[in-house]
């Protein structure tokens, strides 16, 4: 897993690679909740990842829950296989999602 | 306590080597001292010798000697001459002899010979007297009279026959500047000799002695800071190592490497003793809450429905479920029961997240689902019911994911709803597996104000639907491949006519093969169920 950070202000982007298991939710988890409080707009960039777990959806869905009261936040870039767990975990609707396309329509 | 071999060795080493140097050294001492002196007196008897001659040979006017040297017979000069010559002679600080002579080739001719009172007359050379040179004499008188110069070089040992000696001698000359005899003193070394032994034999007992206090000085000086401190941690890590523990800092009075040597060995053995105590805490309190956590797992896996055949007396259908923990204790759960006599209720599911709190949501859930659907409420409004119920109850942002589905047993009519569980495989008699794919609600307390909806479904005599949790589908192996929903169909789909008990068992076996000796993060759960119509007329019960 690989996790990048980069901000400009108070948007914050995190760029996520690779896969995201049970071990790396943590690892997650104590990058992004510093943030939560600070940021306005929190993008999470999905291009390069191949896998996420629930835990790790946890994580996100606590931050677009935060977001929801602060500012907005985005979830883009969404590759097929990221697209399909978050499919069957039912997490469409809970996200503001992009799909890896370009013409994907918001969610 | 036995006493260390090392304290002993220490010890005895020390004043071994102690000894020999302090003997080395009076040795060295003692020759460098009886060397030293014995030149050095010598080059005062050789000094005093010449100054001695000097001054005799000075005194010595040849003129006035004439008749004596002529006659030998005393006349007023000589008899004082000579007198003077005694009270030299007597006043020698050792043995020896005073003579003036002539001298000549190979010998030399006495002139007078000093006596004091106490020589034997008869040893006193007499006027005219011949005497061979000694081989001293020979060797450097002769040059010494041929130069006209009176002896100069520090002595040597000198003849036999009168023991050893030292000899020197100063010129006369006659009024035109010739040299006419010679004034010689000899002095005996034996009484040298014997002046210096004396003084040796006072000195080597005294040194001996002062070696002796400085040795036992010394030793006791090494023991009592070094050798006896050292001892004493050497006894202390000794007897620590055989797991007592005495050491006494106090004892260690210099402020010093020894002391700090044994300070630190102390801090040691409190760290050893600290960590050791800590390491058997933790030890104990791992072992504690690895008992616990076995009791819980038990506790978790005794909570589902593991008595099969379930419902033998029911033609209707064939179930079978299995839960396989992985290796931290998790929150997956399967559960069915009968609603009513014609209601048939399936639930699987998942809590995100490991450990206790997964297992304790894990269990109010399964509970929570049951309670509802047992009043009649269908699926979706179940698991939204629970879903509310949940987040109220404030768990730390936890959530499950969770398929409930209930079936009419007398039309194979069904209802389910799935909040956030993998999709289910059904099999239609006579064809393969396939994934039942259809929109998702969210997990059971995801998010407040989720609207969960109903799905309906129709199963037919011979139908099998498959029904299991995430921990099938992210199965792992070595490669970190995961096993995956292709995987699962065509894994299903080696046997799709198999009962569901062969049926899993089948798809225990598959899954292992995939993964082998990899340890899971998840509980692997899976259910199967077989319709065979409402009077169970399709039922093969092999």
């Amino acid at each position: 897993m690989t996790i990048n950070k980069t901000a400009e202000g108070s948007k914050v982007t995190f760029e996520l690679g690779g896969h995201l298991g049970l071990s790396d939710a943590e690892k997650l988890e104590n990058e992004v909740k510093p943030v939560l409080n600070k940021a306005t707009e929190l993008i999470f960039d999905m291009h390069d990842a191949t896998y996420i777990c629930s835990v790790a959806l946890r994580v996100l869905l606590t931050a677009q829950k935060k977001m929801n009261s602060r500012g907005r936040m985005r979830v883009i870039r969404v590759p097929k296989p990221i697209m399909d767990i978050i499919e069957t975990k039912g997490f469409t609707d809970i996200f503001y999602l992009e799909e890896a396309d370009a013409d994907a329509a918001e969610a | 306590m036995k006493k260390s071999g090392i304290k002993q060795g220490l010890n005895r080493r020390i004043t071994l080597i102690m000894l020999i140097m302090m003997l080395l050294m009076a040795i060295s001492v003692g020759v460098v001292s009886y060397t030293a002196m014995r030149t050095t007196y010598l080059r005062f008897y050789n000094e005093r010798a010449q100054e001695l001659v000097h001054i005799v040979a000075d005194s010595t006017d040849w003129e006035k000697l004439e008749h004596y040297v002529k006659t030998g017979e005393f006349d007023d000069y000589s008899a004082e001459l000579f007198a003077f010559y005694d009270s030299v002679k007597s006043n020698f600080s050792t043995a020896g002899y005073l003579y003036l002579f002539v001298p000549g080739e190979t010998s030399l001719t006495y002139l007078y010979e000093a006596r004091t009172p106490d020589d034997d007359p008869a040893d006193i050379a007499k006027w005219g007297q011949d005497f061979e040179y000694t081989e001293y004499e020979y060797t450097y008188l002769v040059p010494d009279v041929k130069a006209g110069k009176a002896h100069e070089d520090v002595t040597l040992m000198a003849s036999v026959e009168f023991g050893a000696g030292l000899e020197t001698w100063a010129p006369v000359f006659d009024k035109d500047g010739k040299l006419q005899a010679m004034v010689e003193i000899d002095y005996l070394i034996p009484d040298i000799e014997n002046n210096l032994n004396s003084i040796e034999i006072r000195i080597i007992p005294a040194f001996l002695l002062l070696i002796t206090i400085v040795l036992v000085l010394t030793l006791r000086f090494l023991k009592v800071n070094v050798i006896s401190p050292i001892e004493r941690l050497n006894r202390s890590v000794i007897d620590y190592n055989h797991g007592e523990l005495n050491l006494n800092i106090d004892k260690f009075k210099k402020d010093d490497e020894i002391k700090n040597l044994a300070t630190s060995f102390g801090d040691m053995t409190a760290r050893i003793e600290a960590y050791t105590n800590q390491v058997a805490r933790v030890t104990a309190e791992k072992e504690r809450i690895g008992a616990e956590l076995s009791v819980a797992r038990q506790i978790q896996e005794d909570m589902l429905p593991n008595r099969f055949p379930a419902f033998p007396d029911r033609k209707e259908f064939d179930i079978m479920a299995t839960m396989e923990p992985a290796k931290d204790i998790g929150g997956n759960f399967y559960d069915f029961f009968l609603i009513d006599d014609d209601h048939l209720g399936l639930a699987v599911g998942d809590v995100a997240g490991k450990g206790v709190p997964a297992a304790l949501f894990m269990v109010m859930v399964k509970t929570l689902i049951k309670n509802r659907a047992l009043q009649g409420f269908s699926p979706a409004e179940v698991l939204q019911s629970v879903s509310e119920q949940m987040l109220e109850s404030d768990a730390a942002d936890m959530f499950a994911m969770s398929w409930f589905g209930i079936l009419e047993l007398s039309t194979g009519k069904g209802i389910a709803a799935n909040a956030g569980e993998e999709h289910p495989a059904l099999r239609r008699a006579g064809k393969k597996f396939e994934l039942q794919i259809y929109k998702h609600n969210p997990g059971i307390a995801v998010m407040e104000g989720v609207r969960f909806r109903d799905h309906g479904f129709q199963l037919m005599p011979g139908d099998t639907l498959f029904v299991y949790t995430d921990g099938v589908t992210d199965r792992v192996n070595e490669k970190e491949e995961l096993f995956g929903i292709d995987r699962i169909v065509e894994a299903l789909n080696r046997a799709p006519d198999a009962s569901p008990s062969v049926l899993l068992q089948s798809m225990k076996q598959i899954l292992h093969d995939f993964s082998k000796e990899t340890p899971q993060n998840e509980d692997t759960t899976m259910l199967a169920l077989r319709y065979y119509g409402p009077k169970g007329e399709t039922g093969d019960w092999s």
